[in-house]
């Protein structure tokens, strides 16, 4: 028993001192930043130059679905991250939840490189939470150089006459679910049951074209295309650009009845330990250079006018990666659901089921 | 005094014997009391919440999340949710009877090899599963694709067309979900073959039973408890597979697993995802007694 006793009070002993140490560390000013990220979203390169530029260790935590993120950020807290990348669509949920706090946009001298399109957004009307960190769109990779992609239907999938072969749709349930609204002359945001359950028909419908292989992520969508498994699919641009890099007889198009185009924001987490850290970041990403390095390694679009007068010009003039204006008319933002997100769940489950 | 007891050749007391069982049963106890039942519980309680704006839970408790289970949802009555369960209840159970008629061969056969064989053999079964199931399923992908030889046979077979590969579709749905779930059947059933009592057999022939009753009466009687355990093994964990239908089925299709996952992910809609899956854990211990008062009536 007294061996025990003892034991316990060594151990009492010990945290006691662990939690000095760790007070003694929290007073200091912070040495880091940390950003929570998608995996592959940030050139290797930036970590050290960031470090030499600010003096902030910059330290990423990865993650690979927005699901994930807003989970993480909910059980482990939003006091272990600085700057939070999230995606347009689940910003207003992660205000809602108290996830994100506002930015202090004065000490961000680079915020005046924001392009005016991204500026008070519908995800962020008031431009009070987010700065634009890189964007891009979705719409119809397909094989046929004959068909000129800025004249691209719906039909073309949809419609089982114009189907020239086997196709796949996005295995994405608000996304999909939002583009057959369009593909009907719907407002992609509507949240009308009668143009919901319409939408789903018209998916049905395809559903039950002999050509139609499933439904596949942006990703699996690209990959079928390119081992001729599928003659067209429905991928975001990067994925687009990665294979016709691959394969230059394929063909990205935004579809004339509309799509949507998406941000990935720069947030500032709601109990950030490092504020002027977070930013450091955000203003280091906002930089003219840093900003074109960045588009041109992850081949995405940027929302930086300065890196656009950096970037070379067959980088910006590529139809892909920087849509033309018409097509940017095309397309939309979505708005988050809010309590009709139950309405696009059971849409898709009817969608999956039948 | 107590009153003192022989314990293995000791002198005991009651209460000394007690607490030794405690000791002994504690940590067994623990475990599923952390691991199983606090779970459970909170899953049932969680089941009858709603799901508040953004992805919150609300604590109100209704009968709703039951239901939106049985079809009543925003665009009037549709039996949905009751399809899915159907579809994953039937190709666990055509899973389950593929993997026992494949197994039960294979397991004879290992048997019938010496002891350094037959531990080279169960490696072959087993170490497969060592790898990751996305791997394996993907495997699959580019074996059934369009360019390999299984598509090629099936062509000069004149089972599918030119240009045409054997995946996404049911088949290949099942040739993932046996192959990931065949080692689990196998090993019991291989446990049982080991024990059979080859006697019965010579006096079920030495009667005149034919090879059919032969089989029935003195081998599958006496493997009853192995296969119960394999159907056990496969049965439960494709029930919740969804993995594989997603890859090798071209997700047209939703399983239970793929309804639950979205609850937890795109939908955040978590009490109703907890419905499902107390509905999921009911399904499987139900059919388990079915099968149990079915099958194992007739042998044991």
């Amino acid at each position: 028993m007294k061996k025990v006793l003892f034991a316990l009070s060594f151990l009492a002993l010990a945290s006691l001192f662990v939690g000095c140490n760790s007070e003694k560390k929290s007073s200091d000013k912070p040495s880091k930043v940390t950003v929570m990220i998608y995996s592959e979203y940030i050139d290797p390169a930036m970590l050290p130059d960031f470090e030499a530029k600010t003096g902030y260790k910059l330290q990423l935590e990865l993650y690979e679905a927005q699901e994930e993120m807003i989970s993480k950020l909910q059980t482990v807290g939003t006091a272990q991250y600085d700057v939070v990348i999230a995606s347009d669509v689940v910003i207003q949920q992660m205000i809602h939840l108290g996830l994100i706090g506002k930015i202090d946009t004065n000490k961000i001298p680079n915020r005046v490189n924001v392009a005016d399109q991204f500026r008070n957004p519908s995800y962020d009307p008031t431009n009070d939470y987010t700065l634009p960190y890189l964007w891009g769109t979705t719409g119809i990779l397909y094989r046929d150089p004959s068909i000129d992609p800025m004249n691209v239907s719906y039909s073309l999938l949809f419609d089982a006459n114009n189907t020239k072969g086997n196709f796949s749709l996005l295995e994405e349930s608000r996304s999909m679910l939002s583009m057959a609204l369009q593909a009907k002359g719907f407002d992609a945001n509507s949240t009308s049951k009668k143009e919901i359950n319409q939408a789903v028909d018209y998916i049905l419908q395809a559903k039950k074209d002999p050509h139609f292989l499933g439904f596949d992520g942006s990703v699996g969508g690209k990959d079928k295309v390119l081992s001729k498994m599928d003659w067209a699919a429905i991928v975001f641009n990067g994925e687009a650009m990665a294979a016709i890099d691959e394969d230059s007889t394929l063909q990205f198009a935004i579809p004339t009845e509309g799509s949507f185009m998406w941000v990935d924001a720069m947030t500032l987490s709601s109990k950030a330990p490092n504020v002027d850290g977070a930013y450091a970041f955000m203003n280091y990403i906002l930089d003219a250079q840093i900003g074109a390095q960045l588009a041109k390694y992850i081949n995405y679009a940027t929302p930086n006018k300065a890196s656009l007068e950096v970037l070379d010009t067959e980088f910006t003039e590529n139809r892909v990666i920087n849509p033309t204006e018409e097509e940017i008319k095309r397309m939309v933002f979505l708005k988050d659901p809010g309590d009709a997100a139950r309405l696009f769940d059971e849409a898709w489950t009817i969608v999956k089921t039948r | 005094m107590q009153q003192t007891e022989v314990f293995e050749g000791k002198l005991t007391t009651r209460s000394r014997m007690r607490k030794f069982g405690v000791l002994l049963t504690g940590p067994g106890i623990l475990w599923l009391l952390v691991f199983l039942l606090i779970p459970t519980v909170f899953l049932m309680v969680l089941a009858f919440a709603q799901r508040g704006s953004y992805g919150s839970i609300d604590w109100h408790f209704s009968l709703l999340n039951l239901k939106r289970l049985l079809g009543f949802s925003s665009f009037g009555w549709s039996p949905d949710n009751l399809l899915i369960l159907w579809r994953s209840v039937k190709i666990a159970a055509f899973t389950t009877v593929l993997c026992i008629f494949f197994g039960l061969p294979m397991a004879f056969w290992i048997a019938n090899h010496g002891k350094s064989m037959r531990a080279f053999l169960f490696a072959l079964i087993m170490v497969p599963s060592c790898t990751n199931l996305v791997i394996r399923t993907a495997a699959w992908m580019i074996l059934l694709g369009p360019d390999m030889f299984p598509a090629s046979i099936a062509r000069f077979l004149g089972l599918i067309a030119e240009g045409e590969s054997l995946y996404p579709g049911s088949f290949a749905v099942y040739v993932g979900m046996v192959s990931s779930m065949l080692p689990f059947a196998v090993l019991p059933l291989y446990t049982s073959v080991e024990r059979l009592d080859w006697g019965i057999v010579e006096a079920a022939r030495d009667l005149y039973a034919g090879p059919v009753r032969t089989f029935y009466h003195g081998i599958l009687s006496q493997m009853m408890p192995g296969i119960v355990a394999s159907v056990i093994l496969t049965l439960v964990p494709s029930f919740g597979m969804y993995v594989i239908s997603d890859l090798l089925g071209g997700s047209k299709y939703m399983l239970i697993g793929n309804l639950i996952q979205q609850q937890f992910g795109s939908a955040s809609d978590w009490p109703f995802g907890a419905m499902l899956g107390v509905v999921l854990i009911l399904t499987s211990v139900i059919s388990l007694v079915i099968f149990q008062r079915v099958g194992g009536k007739n042998f044991v």
